[in-house]
């Protein structure tokens, strides 16, 4: 009279489904974290101007200061609007009898330049880095959001505007 | 004595495998609730508002002019969501256009007239309101709780009779004295 305990005893089995579950879990981890930017440790505070080149009038008054801006592909927080301005579109257009370009202002259409203060940190390429994943300079194609507004601008200006940290 | 008496007991011991397995299911099933917005539809649902969103549909045939109805519900194609129901029947107005004068500068004009029917244009441009719901938070508005849009996106959505690119040009919270 009794009773038997069978005693689990760690086996081969056990080992492969423990290595599985860890690949698994690495796969996981470096594909969460793929995609961002190696930095050097600098945080520097930039200003840089975002322009929305020949929108429609009726947009113009959609932008006001204090709001964030956002990346509209991967939500990266861009900073924050500390200014901003409306201008008239311009076409440039060819006045074939004169055999010269000539500059008109395009009906009912703006540029809006957005001044945007942002916090980057220095990429291992000495570019600025937003929100940890997010590279920015000159010439970036930027797909924005606002809270009133959403468009593709450039990036036209960029200035740091204190030093690093 | 009989063995059949001997009981025999197989104590069920929880060992690192099986734990390894629970934390492994967890972390996808939260990982899957977090992916999907689970949580974000959770947190959003209890603050949705109706609001009216008006749009502009640029250079269509004029013929699809009689494809907008009131009460014509709308899905949004790009965002795979219900969008809103159309408020009345819009206005429609000749396309505008912006053509180069022989100066080099640049003109506004419109479509020219349809020529079987000189009463209306070839084609036109359409603006109109849908009626939707959605959360307006400090960073925007969301369609349904969870997606954003704001004036200036491009959406295409689709009735049962039309399918057609929309520009959101403005998004207002509907008064509930309206």
């Amino acid at each position: 009279m009794g009773t038997t305990v069978k005693k689990h005893r760690f086996n081969a089995v056990d080992a492969a489904i423990i290595i599985v579950i860890a690949v698994i879990i690495v796969a996981a981890v470096m594909f969460f974290s793929m995609g961002g930017t190696e930095t050097i440790n600098q945080t520097v505070k930039i200003e840089y101007v975002v322009e929305f080149r020949t929108i429609r009038n009726e947009f113009a008054d959609n932008f006001a200061v204090g709001e964030g801006v956002v990346d509209s592909v991967a939500k990266y927080h861009l900073g924050e609007v500390i200014d901003y301005a409306v201008e008239p579109a311009i076409y440039n257009g060819n006045d074939f009898s004169a055999g010269a370009l000539v500059s008109s202002v395009h009906p009912e259409h703006s540029n809006v330049r957005l001044s945007v203060a942002a916090e980057a940190t220095v990429g291992a390429d000495g570019r600025y880095v937003l929100d940890g994943g997010y590279d920015i300079s000159v010439g970036t194609t930027m797909y924005v959001r606002l809270p009133n507004y959403t468009g593709v601008g450039y990036c036209t200006e960029l200035s740091e505007t204190e030093g690093q940290s | 004595m009989n063995d059949s008496s001997i009981k025999k007991t197989k104590k069920l011991r929880p060992n690192i495998i099986d734990l390894l397995i629970v934390v492994v299911v967890l972390g996808a099933v939260i990982g899957i609730a977090l992916r999907m917005g689970i949580v974000e539809k959770v947190i959003t649902s209890s603050s949705v508002e109706p609001a009216r969103i008006s749009f502009l549909v640029q250079d269509i045939n004029s013929d699809s002019y009689n494809y907008f109805n009131a009460g014509d519900v709308f899905y949004s194609d790009t965002h795979k969501c219900y969008f809103g129901t159309l408020e009345e029947k819009p206005y429609d107005l000749p396309a505008e256009m912006y053509i180069a004068g022989a100066d080099g500068t640049l003109i506004k004009s419109y479509s020219p007239t349809d020529p079987d029917d000189p009463t209306k244009s070839s084609r036109i441009d359409v603006r109109g309101k849908i009626l939707s719901s959605g959360v307006f938070s400090s960073e925007g508005f969301l369609l349904g709780g969870t997606t954003y849009i704001a004036p200036g996106s491009k959406i295409t959505v689709e009735s049962k009779n039309i399918t057609v690119s929309i520009t959101v040009t403005d998004i207002e919270r509907i008064n509930p004295t309206e």
